[in-house]
């Protein structure tokens, strides 16, 4: 088995098809944005909250970048080279569980 | 039947387990799913508690035990432990390795008679035996880092099963009863906080480490990615949802146990963004989903102990389901790690496939299950007014979504592809996560069947327009921040590392510490015992000197030197009587 470049892209990975994912990502949310208009929310529990426009919409956004930003500043502190903790490459494939007929997956 | 109906929960498992080596290799596995079944029928049929009825009492030693406690609180977690149980020996039926099936079979039935015991004793029983017998699906890896990994799990699971002994005896002492209630009681605070007893907080900390609660974590991260491809699924069902269940028994309405989930929720989401090792991704998830729970416990309210036991039951099966997926890639390529993988979904479509619903219901996607559950937790936030609790668990939502809604299938299955091309998983494993894919739908779905099970009476909708649209902005707008952050670059790379957590503290930091006590020690041991060598040896040479033939006591003395002696003595002895 080699590292084969994706001469055979799938569905999945022709940029056309990326770009149309995407854009119907978008779509997506502008709908689910502008459905804010059309319902209310009959039981606030936190009323100026949750009833601003599109709350949980922009604060996904945000949350999603502000934990992903506080990963990137983290890694600097705790990244280690792999064998830190155990002098040896960890030898991470058990054994016992791999039938013999199993091989096509050897790295190559 | 009166002989079987006194025997605890899980019994068929834990007893049929052991004798499983009896089988030929082959039939093990099927001898121990015969056995998950088997006891699941059993659970099934046992007569569930009323409220104000009370187990049956045996005597034990001058102990009151109530070795079988059914309830509507019991018996959810008791109901899909033995589904995963079910599903996980499905997902091992290739495994011929003895020790897994065994392990497997008692842990899973240890944990289930640990959720139906009614008296402290019982539980400390079934709580060591889970301990133990989980700990050689971490060993059987057979390599020397999952040895020392399972080293140090056995030794933090143990010492949290001492933990709960040291309650237990401290609470039979002062109270004379074992029983196994809530710990927490109305109305009397101390600096704030519900008073509890030392017994009690003995307890509360015995249950916090198998709960991986903050700074006591690390052993789930540390021994769950290193155990077997199969043996990760049993340990993710099992033990912390024990934990989950036994804080709800014990503890709910504890108020600090709230800020405790919040924290839960938030920093293994942090960590889990960096991490390369897909299985440590899913141990971290696993994590950030017990603050969910912890956060339901500590609020304690009905809705949301109602939404601690469903969110334990859908997680259940939804992470095996993600740990089963990430397995079998495990399984067929050689390695877990997002830096080596990518494109799979080629090679491996259903697992793709299953590996997306789970990721979907973990990120709580409406018509999957953790939707139905997850929010009956917020909302609970929501009814008691708790805002800060709120926000934090819609963050924590939005981490959710970052590492097992779009990480996990992303970079394994997708991504860049790294040319590996495999054989789509054994069909035992696409079985066993097609029954758990199949069962996040249902549960999302037809999920009145799901609020039935719950310890209270549910008037709950999941599915109002609000809760479905604000859940759906929430979770699209952080996939569209992914997408933003890949096209402008700023999604961190997948890195080969090791990323440091606080078992750096008794994995380096300690032994470092203590290398200079150790050396002192070392010196002052090895001059004393030099010392005391040299004074012996020394001695036996004088002793040696005077007992040889040349010797003063050795040597041949003349009859007259007696006589002299002999004489001299009585001559002192007259004077002395004579006076």
């Amino acid at each position: 088995m080699s590292h084969t470049p994706p001469s055979d892209p799938s569905w999945f990975e022709r940029p056309q098809n990326i770009r149309r994912m995407i854009i119907g990502l978008v779509v997506v949310c502008v709908l689910l944005v502008l459905a804010d208009l059309f319902y209310e929310n009959p039981h606030p529990h936190f009323g100026k909250v949750e009833t601003f426009f599109g709350f949980q919409a922009w604060f996904g956004f945000i949350a999603f970048v502000a934990v992903v930003f506080l990963g990137t500043l983290l890694r600097p502190l705790i990244k280690k080279p792999e064998g830190y903790y155990d002098p040896e490459p960890e030898n991470e494939f058990p054994r016992l569980d791999r039938p013999e007929d199993n091989t096509s997956g050897e790295q190559a | 039947m009166n002989l079987l109906s006194a025997l605890p929960p899980g019994w068929p498992m834990i007893v049929g387990g052991v004798f499983l080596w009896l089988l030929p290799k082959r039939a093990q596995a099927g001898g121990a799913l015969g056995l998950a079944i088997l006891s699941g029928l059993l659970f099934w049929s046992t007569p569930v508690l009323g409220d104000g009825e009370t187990a049956k009492t045996f005597s034990m030693l001058g102990a009151e035990l109530q070795p079988i406690r059914v309830d509507s609180l019991s018996r959810p977690f008791g109901l899909v432990f033995h589904i995963a149980a079910i599903v996980s020996v499905i997902y091992a039926l290739h495994v011929r390795d003895t020790r897994q099936h065994v392990a497997g079979m008692v842990y899973a039935g240890a944990a289930i008679g640990a959720c139906c015991a009614g008296d402290l004793m019982t539980l400390f029983v079934f709580w060591e035996l889970t301990a133990i017998s989980s700990v050689f699906l971490v060993w059987a890896s057979d390599t020397p880092a999952a040895y020392r990994a399972g080293m140090r799990y056995l030794i933090v699971q143990v010492g949290s099963g001492v933990l709960l002994l040291t309650g237990a005896i401290i609470q039979y002492v002062e109270t004379g009863s074992l029983k196994f209630d809530l710990f927490v009681s109305e109305g009397q605070t101390l600096f704030g906080v519900d008073a509890i007893s030392p017994a009690a907080w003995c307890v509360l900390i015995a249950f916090a480490i198998k709960c991986a609660f903050p700074l006591l974590h690390n052993w789930l991260q540390d021994s769950y990615p290193k155990a077997t491809v199969t043996g990760t699924v049993f340990l993710s069902a099992f033990t912390t949802k024990l934990a989950v269940y036994s804080l709800a028994r014990g503890f709910a309405g504890f108020d600090p146990l709230i800020t405790v989930g919040c924290i839960m929720t938030l920093f293994p989401i942090i960590f889990a963004v960096i991490e390369n090792d897909l299985r440590r991704v899913l141990a971290y998830s696993l994590n950030n989903q017990l603050g969910f729970m912890v956060v339901g416990v500590g609020i304690g309210t009905e809705l949301a102990i109602n939404g601690t036991v469903a969110h334990a039951f859908c997680h259940i099966i939804y992470k095996s389901l993600l740990f089963m997926s990430v397995g079998a890639v495990l399984f067929r390529v050689g390695t877990a790690k997002a830096t080596e993988l990518g494109g799979l979904h080629k090679s491996m479509p259903w697992t793709t496939a299953f590996c997306m619903i789970g990721a979907g219901a973990i990120s709580g996607f409406p018509l999957l299950s953790g939707f139905v559950s997850k929010s009956m937790i917020i909302s609970a936030a929501g009814e008691e007014h708790m805002f800060g609790v709120w926000i934090v668990l819609l963050i924590a939502s939005a981490g959710v979504m970052e590492h097992s809604g779009i990480k996990i299938p992303f970079f394994a299955f997708f991504a860049h592809d790294s040319g590996k091309r495999v054989k789509e998983a054994p069909w035992n494993m696409l079985l066993a996560m097609s029954i758990a894919a199949f069962s996040c739908i249902a549960l999302g779905i037809a999920y009145p069947l799901l609020y039935r099970l719950l310890p209270f009476d549910v008037d709950y909708h999941p599915y109002t327009i609000t809760h479905v649209v604000t859940q759906l902005q929430l979770l699209m707008f952080a996939a569209l921040a992914f997408v933003a952050l890949m096209k402008a670059g700023l999604y961190p790379a997948e890195q080969r590392a090791v990323n440091l957590d606080t078992d750096w503290v008794y994995r380096r930091l300690i032994p470092k510490a203590t290398r200079g006590g150790q050396v002192a020690i070392e010196l002052v041991d090895q001059t004393f015992r030099h010392d005391f060598l040299l004074t012996l040896r020394s001695g036996l040479r004088m002793v040696q000197r005077s007992f040889n033939v040349n010797g003063w006591i050795g040597r041949t003395w003349s009859t007259s030197t007696m006589a002299f002696w002999a004489a001299t003595l009585l001559a002192i002895s007259l004077v002395l009587y004579y006076t």
